[in-house]
């Protein structure tokens, strides 16, 4: 059984993620302008995906954190709780690779050494579309390309696909991963 | 206990929350959601402190918020 929080990217960000799709597909036709409002779309559409992907990281540490105070019997396992959701990263930073592995390292595991330790390459990949990602929602979102040497035409439909579905496996991975860890400290799949 | 009341929890209330030893006064700043245990109410807090710089943020459950005593 998947966390809520993949559920929740599964359901509730995939439907908000493909309204942009369809957004694309209506803007149809060879009329002057098309070219630009669907450039329009695709910004827009990166910008969701990495907002979205940054909401279920943000999820699935707190259903993390959550599980570890349920089952911790420590009468100071608020501290425990303090200390895992104290001024997260990903609160209010991007969703990098390095504010992931900072925020959920704090469960005490090298996270992306861990994520990548089934298909390695695959994961590598995905990890570096990960920052391409936010190196564009940072260029999208300061309308600042040129100090990303990013040129905004090159955002294509197909490429936001491509790094939408590397999040979407990025998010199976990381459920699975913390879902591995958390048994290991409370003698059981937490979800 | 707070969560008694049927008062709908918005953005900008203040509460009490016990961590630890500490009691602290704390602003709620975002609702996130049923993900705590068994789809329990979650939410974003800054926790009051003069001296606090940055200030401290932490989530907690509904029924972590106490009311305030005046």
């Amino acid at each position: 059984m998947p966390s809520q929080s993949l559920t929740l990217w599964q359901t509730q960000a995939a439907a908000s993620l493909d309204q942009l799709e369809s957004a694309h597909r209506a803007v149809g036709g060879n009329l002057p302008g098309r070219r630009y409002a669907t450039l329009q779309i695709n910004h827009a559409y990166l910008v969701l995906v990495s907002s979205h992907f940054q909401r279920f990281c943000r999820d699935l540490h707190t259903e993390a954190t959550e599980q570890l105070w349920i089952h911790n019997p420590s009468p100071r396992h608020d501290m425990l709780k303090i200390n895992l959701s104290l001024n997260r990263q990903l609160d209010t930073r991007n969703p990098s690779p390095s504010a992931i592995g900072a925020d959920f390292g704090r469960f005490n595991l090298a996270f992306w050494d861990v994520v990548k330790q089934r298909s390695p390459a695959l994961n590598q990949r995905r990890q570096a579309a990960l920052e391409t990602l936010n190196k564009w929602r940072n260029a999208i979102a300061h309308q600042d390309f040129a100090s990303h040497q990013l040129n905004p035409y090159a955002l294509t439909l197909h490429r936001v696909r491509r790094l939408r579905s590397a999040c979407d496996a990025l998010a199976r991975r990381f459920d699975a991963v913390l879902a591995t860890h958390l048994a290991t400290m409370i003698g059981m799949i937490p979800w | 206990m707070a969560t008694r009341s049927r008062k709908k929890i918005s953005i900008g209330d203040l509460f009490r929350v016990q961590l630890g030893p500490t009691s602290w006064r704390a602003r709620i700043v975002e609702d996130r959601g049923n993900l705590g245990r068994h789809g329990m109410r979650m939410y974003r807090v800054e926790l009051l402190d003069d001296v606090a710089d940055p200030p401290l943020f932490v989530e907690v459950g509904k029924d972590e918020l106490k009311p305030l005593r005046n």
